[in-house]
């Protein structure tokens, strides 16, 4: 018990640590960015200030202070929930995020799901037939589909769906004046989905197919079908099973890819989620706004790469094995 | 991966020569001046006087797509080469270094990586301040170290404890040595690969930049900056703008992938020896 | 007797390209219950293809073209695949060679077995699986198998999988159990275990067991006939005593010819020179975690003498190969010192210029010349290394051509030189290490087990090269071998280790009639006998 809450501990301490780090990273890059920063708290009104006026504010800010100074008292307010205002919304940023962080987690959440899903079912299709037609041509397929930049993808799919078919809207999160039920948001998550899906799919699903091969030529395979076992009960019972934990683990990885694609979807789609506020706080240089959106991000991607990190090791006995060689024990021995 | 070995690339080594030679030598054959704006022919469709159609701005799109990919190339290059010298100066740091340092360092790694790149890029780029084609290929460069760099420091550790660096030692090779003669060319043989996909992504990323109009200003012409125009141009039916630069975008973007996965399939069957 | 397994005019080829030559050229065999014939031939001579083609479990690029292979009368060549399911491990299963990677590892080998329970005895309760594992565990002899059965491979030793291994392969009671190089990979008192084994099984299930090796004298002990495999076809087939008496076939005698045992003896130098090298309780540690820790050499002292042919045995895991780093200052030992020409050597200080002769005169050859070559460096390059290193005279003109002089030497033509590595055979490999060793012509060459994993031809060989090499040179040669035979074959004195520890030293007559350490005594008596 002693011991299992030392190793949660010690997780946890590191987590926090890594957070620490990345504040300290993108405090450092916002304030050392040209602009004023005066203009992030009083917005407008600062170019009707008078030399005097500006000398207080900034005294009262602290913005004379040394860098560390400086970002001690942002910490602190920081723990209390208070971020500032953002310059362009003229709004506490918390409540900004707050009002738009749930489309995100919808859009992304669920594309990363249906992503993922969808990546191992076709990459677990192709590496069982390999080489046959379809493969070859998902393959060709996939290929082409991946290497198309997200904003054009969403470009193409908005052109196709919405503009020559007039299938589906393209953009918003709901239809304006609506209100928004279920079947309407649903409507206008169908493009944004297929657009950050179709990006990430093949990438994915190639790299399941590959590992599968990869696993098919191993030695074991032939004792176990040596065994009796079929090409379908080997891929699944053996394969895939020795695959999973390294997919888990790149899944885990992918979380700032598959993010990053959202962002740049949810902005051609005009989606108010996340995305959008980056690019517009990055136009109109919000850097508080920015700031936290970056540390928000980051805080998301470490965590997951985290409990990757984990769940890779509670499924495979031999990360923990592996872990504890190091290169020493190389070349020992006969 | 597959079982039986790759064909060449014919075909993608053809276009992407055929591609780079038109945006190097596109004075010669350009019909009009790439800058020039003319509201009068704005959004042209394509055909006679206009190959290509016209933009919003009325800017002929032929000559801009050459002219254009001149700069999309060159941000692409010079950020690969940014993004690779780190990378490989980083990686070989923590491959070579005591314990601690390699974890402080990969920690370090691990934090910048925790940044959606994007979101890393427009940080960056809003520091940076003023935007041309020069700070956007640093921007990029600085920012798509980190596998190079985790590739590097893998490797080291590897070849660092292989047997035929021993043997070298053994022989009374100094560390310059096994540097030059051993560690450098089987490094260079493992991160071909992915030199190659960052000059890919690189140009893709600076599209995708100056789409969002985070990149290159609309006047300096780049297919991402042509593209930016292409949101407002799909409404008014302008199918042109929309896909004739995209396509010699993803074209661009297809023939370097099926390239480096072809000098991938040569590398690894050279390390399986068959 | 009911005849089992027959093979007829079997020939099997790689589809495709300039390998138009089969891998196996009209091969007929047949073997009956209770039989064992065993299999001799060198690496790829196609002996696996053969095991491959009765399980038909080819890759994909291999081919029948003709012939048939009859399993109980039934020509599977007909077979497809659902059938052929049927037959694998029921009539007929497979011992792989290597141990290491015939398990999934990240399966409990309780699992894997059991797996293979279930699939050929359907509905059997949880507890009956259970129990038939246990007791397959138990009958290949792994104690305490309640508990081992939830262990991972990488818990297990060599020899341990090996017996999971065969524990999935008579899970459902085959009548015909194919044993490629069952015991290759494992140490000669494991092998001797192994060996026994399995003919304590057969005579317990009346098996009829193909046993494919290359050691002939591993077959001399477990088969009454052996045939002999040459280029994909059988050179020739007969009882043990025809083959070892009157071979009639110029590649079995040549092949009998090569065996450490058949081949003329070094005379023994007289050991009386004074001391080169002298290691005075030299202990290294290797940290496994943060708690466990590993003597991989435990206190050694050792004196070998100018111009002796030191030889070291001992078993995997043994610390052979970590002394030999710790000789090469490769390693700095945790305790302990290397004294070479009366000057301590392992101590950190030295100038650098001292250092470089040092590692000059001293050179070390390695087990696998594969990763001990730079893949990327022509063959020319690599033998000019240590010159350029050192920046050498060289007495032949231009550094090159200083190459191509050594690698006359050790037997290769100059057309060698502008070939990579990969494109060698592991013989040519191994000739290439030993040039580039001694182009510094060192005064003392550390070999470790430069021939595991060559073939007996090879071995050979090399070994009549080393003999040659050191009568012309001169110099001090520490052999590092499992190989009992060889050891026996090329040095005056032999070292025991086991466990890290030197357990007995003595010269190689006296060792072998009267060994005086228990260990000793075991293996001596697990070498495989010649008949």
């Amino acid at each position: 018990m002693k011991r299992r809450f030392i190793f949660y501990g010690k997780k946890l301490l590191s987590f926090t640590a890594s957070i620490f780090i990345l504040s300290v990273l993108v405090f450092c890059i916002a304030r050392l960015a040209p602009g004023d920063p005066l203009a992030s708290y009083y917005g407008t009104r600062v170019e009707k200030m008078s030399v005097e006026e500006r000398e207080k504010a900034m005294e009262r800010l602290g913005l004379n202070e040394p860098l560390a100074m400086q970002y001690g008292k942002w910490l602190g307010h920081a723990v209390q929930g208070d971020f500032g205002i953002s310059y362009k919304y003229k709004q506490d940023v918390m409540e900004v995020i707050g009002a738009r962080v749930g489309n995100t987690l919808l859009l992304g959440g669920l594309g990363f799901v249906c992503l993922f899903v969808l990546a191992l079912l076709l990459g677990f299709f192709c590496a069982y037939c390999a080489d046959c037609f379809a493969d070859r041509v998902i393959c060709m397929l996939g290929t082409a589909v991946s290497v198309i930049p997200e904003f054009w993808l969403s470009l193409l799919l908005i052109f196709i769906f919405s503009v020559s078919l007039r299938l589906l809207p393209s953009s918003g999160a709901y239809t304006l004046g609506e209100g928004g039920g279920f079947s309407d948001r649903l409507l206008h998550l169908i493009l944004p989905l297929c657009a950050v899906i179709l990006g990430h799919l093949w990438y994915y699903a190639y790299l399941v197919r590959n590992r599968l091969l990869e696993e098919m030529r191993a030695d074991y395979v032939l004792l176990v079908r040596a065994k009796g076992l079929d090409r379908r009960a080997v891929l699944l019972g053996h394969c895939l099973k020795n695959v999973l934990p390294t997919y888990l683990g790149i899944m885990a990885i992918s979380v700032p890819h598959v993010l990053g694609g959202t962002y740049i979807v949810e902005t051609v789609f005009s989606y108010p989620g996340i995305g959008t506020l980056v690019y517009e706080s990055a136009r109109y240089k919000d850097y508080n706004l920015l700031m936290v959106l970056a540390l928000l991000s980051g805080i998301v991607v470490i965590f997951s790469s985290r409990i990757g990190q984990a769940v890779g090791e509670r499924f495979d006995p031999r990360v923990t094995a592996a872990g504890t060689g190091r290169e020493s024990m190389q070349g020992w021995g006969g | 991966m597959n079982g039986r070995q790759k064909k060449k690339p014919w075909a993608a080594a053809v276009l992407l020569a055929l591609i780079v030679a038109g945006c190097v030598c596109c004075e010669f054959f350009m019909t009009k001046d790439p800058a020039f704006m003319d509201l009068a022919d704005s959004e042209r469709a394509p055909g006679g006087e206009f190959l290509f159609g016209t933009d919003a701005l009325g800017r002929d799109l032929f000559s801009m797509i050459w002219y254009g990919g001149r700069i999309s190339l060159l941000i692409g290059c010079v950020s690969t080469l940014l993004s690779t010298a780190i990378g490989v100066v980083l990686g070989a740091l923590c491959g070579f270094a005591p314990g601690w340092l390699d974890l402080a360092l990969m920690r370090f790694v691990e934090i910048f990586l925790s940044v959606p790149t994007l979101l890393l890029i427009v940080f960056l780029q809003a520091a940076a301040g003023e935007q041309n084609a020069f700070t956007i290929a640093v921007v990029i460069g600085a920012t798509g170290w980190c596998g190079i760099a985790k590739v590097v420091r893998t490797e080291v550790q590897r070849l660092r404890s292989s047997e035929f660096v021993i043997a070298s030692r053994c022989m009374g090779g100094g560390f310059f040595h096994i540097l030059r003669r051993h560690l450098l060319p089987n490094l260079l043989a493992s991160i071909l690969f992915m030199v190659i996909m960052n000059i890919r992504n690189a140009i893709a990323a600076e599209s995708t930049l100056s789409f969002l109009g985070l990149g290159l200003p609309l006047e300096i012409v780049s297919w991402g900056s042509m593209l930016s125009l292409a949101q407002s141009a799909m409404f008014t039916g302008a199918w042109w703008i929309v896909l004739i630069p995209g396509a010699f975008l993803v074209a661009t973007l297809l023939c370097i992938t099926k390239i480096g996965s072809y000098v991938q399939d040569v590398l690894t069957r050279k390390e399986r020896n068959v | 007797m009911n005849e089992r397994l027959r093979l007829e005019h079997l020939t099997v080829t790689f589809d495709g390209g300039a390998r138009g030559e089969p891998v196996l050229n009209d091969v007929s065999l047949s073997l009956s219950d209770g039989e064992t014939l065993a299999l001799v031939g060198e690496s790829g001579c196609g002996k696996s293809m053969l095991c491959k083609s009765v399980m038909k479990l080819l890759p994909p690029a291999a081919r029948i073209t003709s012939g048939s292979i009859y399993v109980n009368g039934v020509d599977i060549t007909r077979l497809g695949e659902r059938e052929m399911r049927c037959l694998r491990g029921r009539v007929v299963s497979m011992v792989f060679q290597d141990p290491m990677t015939a398990l999934n590892p990240a399966m409990t080998v309780g699992a894997q077995i059991g797996e293979a329970v279930r699939l050929h005895e359907r509905g059997l309760s949880k507890r009956d699986v259970h129990a038939r594992v246990c007791e397959l565990m138990e009958l290949v002899g792994i104690a305490d198998a309640e508990r081992r059965k939830e262990l991972y491979p990488y818990h297990f030793s060599g020899g341990m999988r090996q017996r999971a291994v065969l524990a999935i392969a008579l899970a459902a009671r085959p009548q015909i159990l194919l044993a490629d190089e069952p015991t290759t990979a494992l140490d000669v008192t494991v092998q001797a275990d192994m060996l026994a084994l399995l003919r304590r099984l057969q005579k317990s299930y009346h098996m009829a067991i193909l046993f494919v090796t290359h050691d002939l004298r591993v077959a001399a002990q477990m088969a009454k006939k052996v045939a002999v495999m040459h280029a994909g076809a059988i050179a020739e087939c007969g009882s043990v005593r025809e083959i070892f008496e009157t071979p009639w076939h110029p590649y079995t005698k040549r092949l009998l010819a090569a065996m450490p045992e058949r081949l003329r003896k070094k005379e023994p130098a007289a050991v009386d020179g004074e001391v080169l090298l002298e290691l005075a309780h030299l202990t290294k540690q290797f940290l496994v975690d943060k708690k466990t820790c590993v003597r991989a050499v435990d206190d050694v002292s050792l004196a070998i003498r100018k111009g002796e042919l030191f030889g070291l045995v001992g078993e995997s895991g043994s610390g052979k190969s970590t002394l030999a780093r710790l000789i090469m200052n490769v390693y700095r030992p945790d305790a302990g010192d290397v004294l070479y020409e009366g000057r301590l050597v392992s101590g950190r200080g030295g100038t650098h210029a001292e250092k470089k002769r040092l590692q000059a005169v001293r050179q070390l050859i390695f087990q696998d010349s594969a990763s001990s070559l730079n893949q990327r460096m022509k063959v020319k390059d690599i033998i000019a290394e240590p010159m350029r290193l050192h920046r050498m005279a060289t007495k032949r003109g231009a550094l090159y051509e200083e190459a191509a002089f050594q690698l006359k030497y050790v037997g290769l033509s100059a057309d060698y030189m502008e070939r990579y590595p990969a494109k060698l055979s592991g013989g040519q490999r191994q000739r290439v290490a030993i040039a580039r060793a001694l182009s510094m012509e060192p005064q003392l060459l550390v070999a470790d087990e430069p021939f595991a994993a060559l073939d007996v031809m090879t071995q050979a060989a090399l070994a009549e090269l080393f003999m040659h090499l050191q009568k012309e040179h001169g110099f001090t040669f520490l052999l590092i071998a499992h190989d009992l035979a060889m050891v026996r074959l090329l040095c005056d004195r032999v070292g025991v280790m086991h466990q890290g520890r030197l357990v007995e030293v003595a010269k190689t007559k006296e060792l072998f009639a009267a060994p005086k350490h228990p260990y000793t005594k075991r293996l001596l008596d697990a070498m495989p006998k010649l008949w």
